[in-house]
């Protein structure tokens, strides 16, 4: 009979650990993404559980971190500044900026972090994560590729979004499309406090089951998918697995292609 | 009969031609300097470019002058320049309240209010 509680319980842990290495999201946070004029933005580079709140994973020094404007590329890794981001169960090592935009058109932020190694499935994981802000309604570069060794395409301007538009985008893996990729989907459904570093307590929708947490979605063959998005907000799309079959430090590596989207209501 | 069809097809053509302008929102983003000088972008919603845009910078007040000057909506033009081929521009700040406008032709233009001229920076 104990034999069977043990078991019982350790299935239940394992089930625990296993839901919970999923929904991983890095962030490159802004409150707004689309601006009528130029100012200073705030950034918040947090890797996390967003739709929760939840656990908050060590970010290690990031490989690269830059904008990309109107093709020019330019580096903002010494600009980063390690912070502590507070979530409602952990405290976590991330960073932050701030970034003077300049002129109209978009702004392309990336983001390729040091791979975190998952304990719970003994593998390192590696969110290449895009961000796009858009000053003065002008579309310069957002249906540009920045060149990362994965990242997902928009087809959609990602800040010109109504609530109830569809989001399209394409998986790349080093320039090429990713067939049939698994993209989980996330809501930041606790507002990102920038002062405190921490998320709210108050979650502004609560999910009926697991499944709605973080939402799974397919590619097709040509690795173009579609999210039609239900509610105003920030929301990640994570490509798991993008960089195909990889090693970093002699484990698994998933190296994931990240974009961050944000919807308004129809007001 | 021909005369009728290449009436029918040059109506087309422009009405083809008129809905590509009026998609095209024409777009000025103005930054200041902080050194007497204001910083000028312009393009349009497509991402075209606002290379060679006329650029009027106007006084924001009525022109009860006598002398003949240019004007804008009765407004004194304090200067005409046009965007360069970057589709951008520096220029002074003139003294007092002053308009920037955008013209790239009927039904394309933006008007912005221009930074002020503060103390300490030169004229």
């Amino acid at each position: 009979m104990s034999k069977k509680i043990l078991t019982v319980v350790a299935a239940v842990f394992l089930l625990g650990i296993t839901v919970h290495a999923f929904g991983h999201f890095q962030t490159i946070y802004t409150p707004e993404s689309a601006l009528e004029e130029s100012k200073t933005i705030e950034l918040k580079l947090v890797f996390t559980h967003p739709f929760e709140a939840g656990h908050t994973m060590d970010m290690g020094q990031p490989r690269k971190f830059g904008v990309m404007h109107k093709g020019r590329k330019k580096d903002l890794l010494s600009t980063l500044k390690p912070i502590v981001w507070t979530s409602l169960t952990n405290k976590g090592k991330a960073y932050e900026t701030s970034y003077k935009l300049r002129g109209m058109g978009d702004f392309i932020f990336y983001l390729v972090p040091e791979p975190y190694y998952e304990g719970s499935e003994d593998i390192y994981i590696q969110h290449v994560t895009k961000m796009l802000v858009n000053v003065g309604g002008s579309p310069t570069d957002w249906d540009a590729e920045v060149g990362l060794p994965v990242e997902i395409v928009p087809l959609d301007k990602p800040y010109a979004l109504w609530t109830g538009n569809v989001f399209r985008g394409v998986v790349k893996c080093k320039g090429k499309p990713v067939p049939f990729a698994e993209i989980e989907v996330e809501y930041i459904n606790h507002k990102m406090l920038l002062k405190k570093n921490a998320f709210a307590k108050r979650a502004k929708v609560e999910a009926p089951q697991d499944a709605f947490v973080t939402q799974t979605i397919k590619a097709d063959s040509n690795g173009v998918f579609t999210f039609g998005i239900p509610k105003a907000g920030w929301w990640g799309f994570a490509a798991l697995g993008a960089g195909g079959d990889l090693k970093h430090k002699g484990k698994e590596l998933s190296r994931d292609a990240v974009i961050w989207i944000q919807a308004r209501d129809m007001r | 009969m021909k005369r009728v069809f290449i009436g029918l097809a040059a109506l087309m053509l422009g009405l083809f031609l008129s809905s590509q302008v009026n998609a095209h929102t024409p777009l000025l983003s103005v930054e200041d300097n902080e050194d007497g000088t204001i910083w000028l972008e312009g393009g349009f919603s497509d991402g075209s470019s606002g290379a060679g845009v006329k650029i009027l910078i106007v006084e924001d007040k009525p022109y009860k002058g006598s002398k003949k000057v240019d004007l804008y909506k009765g407004k004194k033009v304090l200067k005409k320049t046009k965007m360069d081929k970057n589709g951008e521009l520096t220029i002074d700040k003139p003294k007092g309240h002053y308009l920037i406008i955008f013209d790239a032709g009927p039904g394309h233009v933006v008007e912005k209010k221009g930074p002020l001229l503060k103390a300490g920076e030169k004229e």
